[in-house]
């Protein structure tokens, strides 16, 4: 202690004799003093750590939904070769129960079901919902998954990878690329309505893809024909199955050229891909007018005959529907009573 | 005679001190783990320990009017950070850091004070305020070693002990800063010695 310090007892602790000039500021001061109890803190709601346990209860469940998910999907791509499919058979008579039954490689859908609609599931990928009378004969199961169709009427709706699942028809074969669909046998007649994804054509005389929202038809003695989307003027459609069917007269290109809109130029192009001459020369200039080509395709090239230049137009120039992928259609996926 | 007693009464004052102090801090140390762990009411507690100490830290620098608002300000700072610390011995020392920032950048005009939204008014006259502020500003115009040691000490009542315990400064250093800020003090404002 210093002798500064020594008689300072009232300011060090008020121990000491009251030191007046020391109780003369602390009385001055008081009115300063804090008072804890008259200003009572008022702490935020842990606001933080309910933000924090909301976000590791979400990345929990992220992970659950992650690996759920993964294996939900590699699950259903599992199918033993040649097992049977599920089928399950509308009732003959209304109120009556529907019977669950089993589709064979090798047993025909009419031995089970011959006068009943049925829905078969296709693995664990997708079903196929039949008409009555619809006559199909599994042709394989497993990795991939093989019908041969030969009449009815049969809406098939899939999620899996593009040649997974295919049809075999007399006027040729129908190769899912990962979408839905509706397919009409008729004696040598296939036609085709796509309503998700794309769906490919394919005979001995070419293919024909066929996008979401199109219809194309299959014979066997031809070429598949080409898509042409079921918004069309009907005047345009008849008119490009017309022009199709041999028409040499110009009528049909004349009315395919009046009735186009920007949305048919794929038809027009794919129509053009198959001719030479002037009718591909009128088509792609009909189709330059409603939708210019783009950078990488020359005109001139296109209407002189060259087809990459014509695919690098379809390719690069128009906004055709997306193919399939599961981050758009993951819809296809779930059970069907979920989904469209 | 007088010598000896004095010097002996030191000596126990010394231990008191010692043993208070390591029993203060394990007590501040539990309540500053509750309240890391989520515990409210331990905050609460902390609070009406610090608030005085926090208000002084604040008090020696900035307008009285400020100081009452930013101990808020300061203790729900404290309160978002506590996860922060790593040492719960050492909250006097870290809430006073805070408090020293928060009055900084008070005086750099950075951020504005949330006015209480109860603010009770002052239950003294206009004239004993006005009075007490122009100590303060007394004591403000001091040194930075003796400002915050005398308000402690006058303005909110603690002792040289416990501002010794809370400043982690020694009590010999506190005394130091009490008797020879006082004396400047009572120079400043012509009170005879």
């Amino acid at each position: 202690m210093t002798p500064d310090t020594r008689d300072d007892e009232s300011l060090w602790d008020r121990s000491g004799p009251v030191d007046p000039a020391v109780a003369d500021l602390e009385a001055r001061l008081a009115p300063l003093r804090f008072d804890p109890a008259s200003h009572p803190i008022a702490l935020p709601r842990a606001r933080r750590w309910r933000l924090r346990a909301i976000a590791a209860a979400a990345a929990i469940a992220a992970s659950l939904l992650l690996v759920t998910g993964f294996w939900y999907y590699e699950w259903r791509f599992e199918w033993a070769p040649n097992r049977a499919w599920p089928v399950t058979v509308a009732p003959a008579a209304p109120g009556a129960a529907p019977t669950a039954a089993s589709l064979a490689v090798g047993e025909s859908l009419q031995a089970i079901a011959p006068a009943s609609a049925s829905r078969i599931d296709i693995a664990r990928v997708g079903t196929i919902d039949a008409s009555a009378g619809t006559d199909l004969t599994v042709s394989s199961t497993g990795a991939r998954h093989r019908v041969r169709m030969e009449r009815g009427t049969v809406d098939v709706r899939l999620w899996a990878p593009p040649g997974v699942f295919a049809l075999h028809t007399p006027a040729g074969d129908v190769i899912d690329l990962g979408c839905v669909f509706q397919l009409a046998v008729d004696g040598d007649t296939t036609r085709l309505t796509v309503r998700t994804g794309w769906v490919q054509l394919s005979n001995h005389f070419g293919e024909s893809l066929v996008p979401a929202g199109a219809s194309s038809t299959m014979r066997p003695d031809r070429r598949p024909l080409v898509p042409v989307y079921d918004d069309a003027a009907a005047a345009f459609a008849a008119a490009v199955r017309a022009f199709e069917s041999g028409d040499t007269s110009g009528t049909a290109l004349s009315s395919i050229v009046t009735t186009a809109r920007r949305r048919d130029v794929l038809t027009l192009l794919l129509l053009a891909a198959r001719e030479s001459g002037s009718d591909r020369a009128t088509l792609v200039a009909r189709a330059a007018v409603l939708a210019p080509p783009p950078a990488t395709a020359d005109l001139a090239a296109v209407s002189s005959g060259d087809n990459d230049a014509l695919w690098r137009w379809i390719d690069d120039g128009l906004t055709l529907p997306p193919v399939k992928g599961w981050w758009r259609n993951w819809r296809d996926a779930l059970p069907r009573l979920l989904a469209r | 005679m007088r010598n000896f007693v004095s010097a002996h009464r030191g000596v126990h004052l010394l231990t008191d001190s010692i043993a208070q102090d390591a029993a203060s801090r394990d007590d501040v140390a539990s309540l500053v783990r509750s309240a890391q762990s989520g515990d409210r009411e331990a905050f609460g507690v902390l609070y009406e320990r610090y608030a005085r100490y926090v208000h002084g830290i604040l008090l020696a620098r900035l307008p009285a009017d400020d100081a009452p608002d930013l101990v808020h300000d300061v203790f729900l700072q404290a309160f978002e950070r506590l996860r922060t610390l790593r040492e719960p011995r050492a909250f006097a020392g870290w809430l006073a850091a805070i408090a020293r920032n928060r009055s900084l950048d008070q005086l750099r005009g950075r951020r504005v004070v949330q006015p209480l939204e109860d603010h009770p008014a002052p239950p003294e006259s206009p004239e004993a305020r006005a009075d007490a502020e122009r100590a303060l500003a007394a004591i403000q115009r001091l040194p930075d070693a003796y400002r915050e040691t005398l308000v402690l000490r006058l303005v909110e009542g603690l002792t040289g002990p416990e501002i010794a315990r809370l400043t982690g400064l020694t009590p010999d250093s506190v005394r130091v800063n009490l008797h020879r800020g006082f004396k400047l003090l009572r120079e400043q404002l012509g009170v005879a010695p």
